[in-house]
């Protein structure tokens, strides 16, 4: 008989150490039981918190910070994938990898928690496939009661102490991420964007992009990268048989931006760029993937009169941890 | 397009620099090039790749492939790889692989390494790289690779 198999997420709702250890721990020791993969990722306090209550079992447990396993989500989707590379092949038959995964923005001004919000959502559809049980936890006292509570429509179930109840405010991943960019329309670029008419040459976009990078302060090794990205985008409208687009960029702060604007709708799926290369979804994604890896934020619109993305990468000075030590 | 004889561009870093081979431009525009080597048998790229020159470098890898022995691609001349353009040479490993060959990626330049690590170029398992700096070669471990593995 084969046991289900898949993707199951859950949020954890907590106000309290004790809360948390409760569900967490069975969650934890639930995995090393069978000898199945766990991963913690949660805030430095938490860890502890964790470690200690699970005493000599902890040493089986890969433990990762919250902060370092990726402030941005297309970051920690990576690293959470590069963890499923490396010991999807320890899972029992029928198993789950287990992971418990605290969002990274706890106390942490720089996180853009609609962003979080709506990769919450997609973490539905770009890891359905995995055999992988991701509980989530929110604490409500520093995540707030709204902020916590809006995770039952990015979970399709919540974990509680000794079960689980399934959510009945769960939202359609994809009609999520609509409602999101619904919400947060992209400001019209500045007066002092410099704009190029970009007629489907991707030497000139790349050409274009590495100067205004220039001037904008972007470190040497970093145009590169950011050439790299704003190539990408052009080369996905390219393959869509788009041939032209208004391309502006300015400087916001210390980071260059660079918008991609075509007045011919393009149906892309919402979590575009998310879905790892390799994976069914990640393919013809994997330009947009590697444009998400490399900046701050590729913001995605997709219209009826039209298609844009808007990318931010960073100036100098911006410096994240490696990720050579995480599990 | 017929074999012809001509002079290795000058300045460039070549093993057999100041010699004549036999190479043959498969492909050339105003920003990149295709040459066919004869030893090691492969291809040296040169100049900068995208979407536009996708097609030529497929063909170019299709028809090379064909020669029995590993396939050796001269990236030193390479200043720019699109993912799409990674993606060919994953894929024309998986299909050497099929008879237990290797694709050897030499001289990738910086911008380019970062490509091919972006896109996971481990992970194919028969792709050898050999970078500029030195003549140790850094070999894929396959899918389950247990090594740390960076975005960037």
């Amino acid at each position: 008989m084969t046991l289900p198999t898949g993707f199951r997420h859950e949020t954890l709702l907590y106000g309290s150490d004790q809360e948390l250890l409760a569900t967490a721990v069975p969650f934890i020791e639930g995995g090393l039981e069978d000898d199945d993969p766990v991963l913690v990722v949660a805030s430095a306090a938490n860890l502890d918190l964790l470690a200690d209550a699970l005493g000599a079992d902890a040493a089986r447990v890969d433990f990762a910070d919250s902060a370092s396993y990726g402030r941005r989500p297309a970051r920690r989707i990576a690293n959470f994938h590069r963890y499923w590379q490396q010991r999807a092949r320890d899972i029992a038959p029928g198993h789950r990898m287990r992971v418990l995964a605290e969002p990274a923005w706890a106390g942490q001004p720089t996180v853009d928690t609609l962003a979080l919000r709506r990769i919450e959502a997609g973490l539905n559809v770009i890891f359905e496939a995995a055999d992988l049980h991701m509980i989530c936890p929110y604490d409500v006292r520093v995540a707030g009661a709204e902020l916590a509570a809006e995770s039952r429509r990015t979970h399709p179930s919540e974990a509680l102490a000794a079960d689980s109840r399934p959510s009945a405010e769960f939202v359609d991943p994809a009609r999520y991420a609509a409602a999101c960019d619904e919400s947060a329309p992209l400001p019209e670029p500045p007066a002092t964007a410099v704009t190029m008419t970009w007629d489907g040459d991707l030497f000139r976009l790349r050409s274009f992009v590495a100067g205004q990078a220039a001037e904008h302060g972007v470190a040497r090794d970093q145009i590169d990268l950011w050439v790299l990205a704003v190539n990408e985008v052009g080369t996905y409208l390219g393959e869509q048989g788009v041939g032209t687009a208004a391309v502006r960029m300015w400087r916001v702060a210390e980071d260059s931006v660079c918008d991609l604007a075509t007045a011919t709708p393009l149906q892309s799926d919402p979590y575009l760029g998310f879905y790892p290369p390799g994976t069914r979804r990640g393919a013809g994604g994997e330009g947009l993937w590697l444009a998400r890896q490399i900046c701050e934020s590729v913001e995605i619109r997709s219209r009826v009169d039209g298609w844009q993305a808007r990318l931010r990468m960073p100036g100098a000075g911006v410096v994240e941890p490696t990720d050579s030590d995480l599990p | 397009m017929s074999l012809r004889t001509i002079a290795i561009y000058p300045g460039a870093d070549r093993v057999c620099q100041g010699m004549e081979v036999q190479e043959s431009i498969l492909y050339a525009d105003n920003a990149f090039q295709i040459s066919s080597m004869v030893d090691p048998p492969g291809l040296r790229l040169t100049g900068q790749a995208d979407l536009s020159h996708r097609s030529v470098i497929d063909e170019a890898l299709h028809k090379a492939i064909r020669d029995q022995r590993d396939l050796h691609i001269d990236a030193g001349g390479l200043t720019f790889l699109d993912v799409g353009g990674v993606r060919l040479l994953i894929d024309a490993a998986a299909v050497l692989a099929l008879d237990g060959r290797r694709l050897v990626i030499s001289k990738p330049q910086p911008v380019v390494m970062r490509s091919l690590r972006i896109c996971g170029w481990e992970s194919a398992g028969n792709i050898t790289v050999i970078t500029a700096g030195n003549a140790a070669a850094s070999e894929g471990h396959g899918p389950l690779n247990t090594e740390p593995q960076g975005v960037l």
